[in-house]
């Protein structure tokens, strides 16, 4: 491996890091509130289907010879990302929440729901000048420092990777600093004393699912515009990232601050096999390794049994006030 | 003399409470409701997508489970409720007894795998083809399942992701032994020639069909007659309690993984050698995650389960023939109007265990102006303001 290859490597899992910042930090917010949403990977492609459809729509409005505004080729797509993949969010948090259903179970039908639906839909967008956006999209934030090693890694990326880092650091602080951040895990340790000390339980876990739910559709969001740029099959990308960034949670030990450096060993492991040059079954085999290297986390936490890296203890329990 | 201001507070006519005791025939009626809603959802969402085939989706639909001058239509309808059944049968025990076992799709491809592989490069007939990989398949589910069952029987790990990686790992496998097996890279394994279940009276699927029905009886007997299946359901209500009477947790939750993984094993064997003849990834067709679904709702009752098993692969079937009638992709479709029929019988479940009760208007509450009713609420506002008039009253001014 050559050093400029090298560079590449190091550029292109930070690229495919983002996205998996931001599947992972929206479930951790989930999570912390005492919600296990497994819904994410659905919600996440309803987050693609809602960017690309936002590209398409900015892109048919203006002429065919026109240059792109690239103010406009982001927001469209974030707005409308944000929009579907909150739907899902309320959707999830509506059956759990006020319906009060099983967690597991409302999960995993949003997963179906939402990968069938995002890939009955994306298949008919087209994407005619969407590798155009993605072009603009890389240069909307361009800092010169000119072609060497550090700039091609760290500053010639996409607004979307600044943007997932940003928000994970904004996660991390906000949950373990402030008081909006100790009402939430108080949420998701233990529901009854929270509401007994007058949090309202229902708000918090809305808004947390909610808001998980939207950051985790921007990395659906991100994956189809930004790495795949317009070409992907939601239904190789959803075990490729859907469940990953699940199991980041649990690599990450509940912590947006570790989630950061987490998702870059998944990047890496994931680009990796692209620039060994491998032969097929050893690329095969590194597909494997995200997975098994989760189970190895998750034994090794529950054997030494250590108190930093336990899951909320309200993980998964609905909330019912009478239920006492 | 200021009163503090009551702060605005959004209060909703009528508060939620768990129902107990529920009849019989309202719990039936809300499912069919729940049942009907869902069909009417998927003709609706059929005639968006392609306008006036709200009549022809529902005659197709039909048309995929019971076509009267295709027998084998029928079959496959009956087929793909029995698998489902067996998968949620399998999966019940483990629930029942609170073990999340999310990694029946990872059993089943994992005896798929298996399976395939032995009738691919075993020399031999097909009687000891069919036996051996029937075994060996069985055995694979088993020991995917006993992994995570024994992390949990002695290190507590969390079983649900640990199973759901699980998935994972056999897909991964899956996939890494087709390139090994198809020299070309295509990554499509053809029809595998030797090992097939026989076709009895010349119709397809119909030993799937009776090993199904066979093993489902016998795991009704198992979980409602027999100690085992007692053992199990006090484990779940309450381990400690099971430990105070003298039943061995660890034993009791290795010995149901076990059998869990096992029948998600037959399964497995049921469709490669009874059904596909091929191995892929996508050979299960999410039936170890459908089948999570179908036990969950069904509560672990077997009547219930299987008539979920029914109703599920009816929208399976119906669906994804009716859609490629009327020329949409039908995968993709049949996962829609699944996962619709899903969200609105589990959004029913509510309706199940809860109940509205309306506020009682003199309980506690209603004094300081919650009232409800809104005319009700503007004259105590008014009433409110001419007591203000009147001279403040003295117990009012001590608490102030």
């Amino acid at each position: 491996m050559t050093w400029a290859i090298f560079v590449a490597f190091l550029a292109k899992t930070i690229k495919s890091a983002s996205i998996f910042i931001f599947g992972s930090t929206g479930e951790i917010i989930t999570e912390k509130s005492g919600h296990l949403n497994m819904g994410i990977p659905g919600i996440m492609f309803l987050g693609a289907l809602g960017g690309l459809l936002g590209e398409r729509i900015y892109i048919d409005s203006v002429a065919a010879e026109a240059a792109l505004n690239p103010f406009m080729i982001i927001f469209m797509p974030l707005l409308f990302a944000i929009v579907f993949a909150a739907a899902g969010g309320l959707l999830f948090s509506f059956f759990t929440v006020t319906l009060k259903c099983n967690q597991n179970v409302t999960g995993l039908t949003i997963t179906t729901f939402g990968v069938g639906l995002s890939t009955f839909f994306i298949g008919g967008i087209s994407t005619e000048r969407m590798g155009e956006a993605g072009l603009a999209l890389q240069s909307l934030i361009k800092f010169d420092w000119g072609d060497n090693w550090f700039g091609t890694i760290f500053l010639a990326q996409s607004f979307f990777t600044y943007l997932s880092i940003i928000i994970a650091v904004v996660a991390a602080i906000v949950i373990a600093r402030t008081k909006l951040g100790l009402n939430l895990r108080a949420c998701g340790e233990n529901p009854a004393a929270a509401d007994a000390a007058g949090i309202n339980i229902y708000a918090y876990r809305y808004l947390a699912t909610i808001i998980g739910a939207a950051i985790a559709g921007l990395g659906g969001m991100a994956l189809e515009l930004d790495l795949l740029q317009g070409y992907f099959n939601p239904k190789d990308a959803v075990d490729a990232f859907g469940w990953l960034c699940l199991s980041l949670v649990i690599f990450s030990m509940w912590k947006p601050g570790i989630c950061i450096g987490a998702s870059f060993f998944f990047g890496a492991l994931q680009q990796l096999r692209h620039f060994l040059k491998l032969g097929s079954v050893e690329q095969y085999i590194f597909s494997l390794m995200p997975y098994v290297a989760t189970i190895i986390v998750l034994i090794l936490t529950s054997i030494f049994n250590n108190k930093n890296a336990q899951p909320p203890a309200g993980l998964g329990v609905t909330y019912f006030r009478e239920d006492r | 003399m200021e009163k503090a201001k009551k702060p605005f507070r959004f209060k909703l006519p009528f508060h939620v409470v768990k129902r107990l005791n529920l009849k019989q025939k309202w719990y039936w009626l809300i499912k069919a409701i729940g049942f009907i809603v869902a069909l009417l959802f998927a003709g609706l969402l059929c005639t968006m997508l392609r306008p006036h085939t709200f009549g022809t989706f529902y005659e197709q639909m039909f048309l995929g489970i019971f076509d009267p001058e295709d027998i084998e239509v029928f079959l496959e309808f009956v087929e793909t409720a029995g698998l489902l059944a067996l998968v949620a049968f399998a999966l019940a025990p483990a629930f029942k007894m609170r073990f999340w076992n999310i990694g029946g799709e990872g059993q089943i491809l994992i005896s798929c795998l298996v399976t395939a592989g032995i009738m691919k490069f075993v020399q031999a007939d097909d009687a000891v083809l069919i036996i051996l990989s029937l075994v060996c398949g069985v055995a694979a589910g088993a020991i995917w399942a006993l992994i995570p069952a024994i992390c949990k029987a002695f290190f507590n790990t969390n079983e649900t992701l640990f199973t759901l990686m699980m998935n994972y790992v056999a897909m991964g496998l899956i996939e890494l032994f087709i390139n090994i097996w198809v020299p070309s890279g295509s990554q499509v394994m053809g029809i595998i020639p030797n090992g097939h279940l026989p076709e009895l009276f010349d119709l397809p699927y119909i030993i799937n069909i009776i090993v199904v029905v066979l093993v489902v009886a016998t795991m009704i007997v198992y979980l409602k007659k027999t100690k085992h299946g007692y053992e199990l359901s006090v484990v779940g209500a309450s381990s400690n309690t099971a430990r105070y009477v003298g039943i061995n947790v660890k034993k009791v939750i290795l010995r149901t993984m076990l059998l869990s993984g096992a029948l998600c094993g037959l399964v497995g064997f049921l469709l490669v050698s009874g059904h596909h003849h091929t191995l892929s990834r996508n050979l299960s067709n999410n039936n170890g995650f459908t089948g999570v679904l179908i036990a969950w709702l069904g509560g672990f009752e077997p009547g219930p389960m299987i008539l979920y098993s029914f109703l599920v692969a009816l929208f399976q079937c119906g669906s994804r023939h009716a859609a490629s009638y009327i020329g949409m992709s039908f995968e993709e479709f049949s996962s829609i109007i699944t996962g619709m029929f899903f969200l609105v019988v589990i959004a029913s479940e509510f309706f199940v265990n809860y109940k509205f009760i309306k506020n009682d208007e003199n309980d506690g509450s209603s004094k300081d102006g919650g009232s409800n009713n809104l005319i009700k609420r503007f004259l105590d506002l008014f009433k409110k303001k001419k007591k203000e008039e009147e001279p403040v009253k003295a117990g009012e001014e001590a608490s102030l």
